[in-house]
C-alpha cells in the first residue's frame, strides 16, 4: 500500500512549491504541509492577503498567504500572521496616509524578488484591477434577466448612475428594486 | 480561478465607518432623485403600499398628509411613540436594511440641513416619505439644486 501511495503525494507536493520559494519551514510546518497535502486540496489563486478579526479591532493578517481549497470548501492557509491593531490604523488613514496603497506596495517589494511566476501575475493584476477607479466588474456586460424589474426603474437608475443597463439591472435585483439603494450601490 | 477578492476584503475599518457614511449617501442619493423626478411619480420600493397601509392602520393620523409635513421628534422618540413605531417597523424585516439608522427631515418643505434633519431607522423614513411622496410633498424639490 506505502508502495503505491508514495509516488501519488509526490505529485500532490509538486503542485505546491509556491508555498517554499522563500521561506524554510520548520520541521513542523513542513509535517503539517505534507499531511494537508494528501487530503486533495486545490491552490486558490489570486489572495493577497487574508485577515483574522479578534475582538477589541485588532486583527491577524497574512500577507501572500498560500490558500487551500477543499471539496468541502474549508479553506486552508498558510503564512506568518502579523498583529495588525485596527484603532491604529484607523488613526493612520485619518492622518492621510492610505493603507490600501501603502499595502499593495510593500506587497510588491518584498515578496516576489524571483521571476514571477503566473500565479503571483495573475494576484497582482486582480489587484491592480481593484485599486483601480473604474474596476471592472466580473460579468459586466453579461445579459441580465430583467424579469420582475420594471423598465422604467431601471431607465431611472441608469439616468442617475450612467451605468449599464446590465449593472443597473443587478443593482436594483440585489435591492428588491429599491432605487435609492441600488443607485447607492452603483455611485459608491 | 478564484472570485476572492481580497483587496475589498480587508477594508474592514471602512465597513464599520460605513454606517455614518452610509447614512448622509443614502440621504443624498434620496435628495438628488427627487431633484430629477417628482416625488408624487416616485416609487421608493416594491412595498411602498403595505408601508403606507400599515402606517395608516397604526398611525391613522398620517391620513392627513400636513401629519407627515412636520414631524415631531419628540413625540416620535418619546417612550410611548418609539413603542409604537418599533411595533410597526418590526412589521418589515423582509425589507433590506429595514432598521438600518436613516436621515430623516422633518419638514417636508426644507432640504436636509443642520436642524430639520434627524436620525430614524430606514423604515420610518419610508413610511414618512411615501405619505409627503403621495401627497406631492416633496414635489417642489423637483428641479432644485442636487446635492
Amino acid at each position: 500500500m506505502s508502495a503505491e501511495q508514495a509516488p501519488k503525494i509526490e505529485e500532490i507536493q509538486e503542485e505546491i512549491p509556491q508555498g517554499a520559494k522563500v521561506s524554510v519551514f520548520s520541521k513542523n510546518e513542513k509535517k503539517a504541509r505534507d499531511a494537508i497535502a494528501k487530503l486533495n486540496l486545490r491552490k486558490v489563486d489570486g489572495i493577497s492577503r487574508v485577515t483574522f478579526k479578534r475582538r477589541g479591532n485588532q486583527i491577524f493578517a497574512i500577507d501572500s498567504p498560500d490558500v487551500f481549497k477543499s471539496a468541502a470548501g474549508t479553506y486552508i492557509v498558510f503564512g506568518e500572521a502579523k498583529l495588525e491593531d485596527l484603532t491604529q490604523r484607523l488613526q493612520e488613514a485619518q492622518a492621510g496616509a492610505n493603507p490600501a496603497g501603502h499595502e499593495g506596495h510593500d506587497h510588491e517589494g518584498h515578496d516576489h524578488p524571483a521571476p514571477k511566476d503566473p500565479a503571483s501575475i495573475t494576484a497582482d493584476l486582480e489587484a491592480a484591477a481593484a485599486k483601480g477607479p473604474a474596476a471592472a466588474e466580473e460579468d459586466d456586460d453579461a445579459e441580465v434577466d430583467e424579469t420582475g424589474l420594471k423598465a422604467a426603474d431601471i431607465e431611472l437608475v441608469i439616468e442617475q448612475t450612467g451605468a449599464s443597463r446590465a449593472k443597473a439591472a443587478k443593482a436594483l435585483k440585489k435591492h428588491d428594486s429599491d432605487i435609492v439603494n441600488a443607485i447607492m450601490e452603483l455611485s459608491s | 480561478m478564484s472570485k476572492f477578492d481580497a483587496e475589498n476584503a480587508e477594508n474592514l475599518e471602512d465597513i464599520e465607518k460605513q454606517f455614518a457614511v452610509k447614512a448622509v449617501h443614502q440621504a443624498e442619493t434620496y435628495w438628488n432623485l427627487l431633484t430629477k423626478i417628482k416625488g408624487s411619480s416616485l416609487k421608493l420600493t416594491k412595498y411602498d403600499d403595505e408601508i403606507y397601509n400599515l402606517l395608516i392602520e397604526k398611525f391613522p393620523e398620517f391620513k392627513d398628509p400636513n401629519f407627515a409635513k412636520h414631524i415631531n421628534e419628540d413625540e416620535m422618540k418619546s417612550k410611548v411613540g418609539k413603542e409604537r413605531w418599533r411595533l410597526f417597523c418590526e412589521e418589515f424585516k423582509y425589507i433590506e436594511d429595514y432598521n438600518f439608522g436613516t436621515l430623516l427631515r422633518t419638514k417636508s418643505d426644507t432640504e436636509y440641513d443642520q436642524i430639520s434633519t434627524i436620525f430614524a431607522v430606514r423604515i420610518q423614513f419610508y413610511a414618512i416619505e411615501i405619505v409627503r411622496n403621495r401627497a406631492g410633498l416633496n414635489d417642489w424639490i423637483y428641479g432644485q439644486q442636487s446635492m
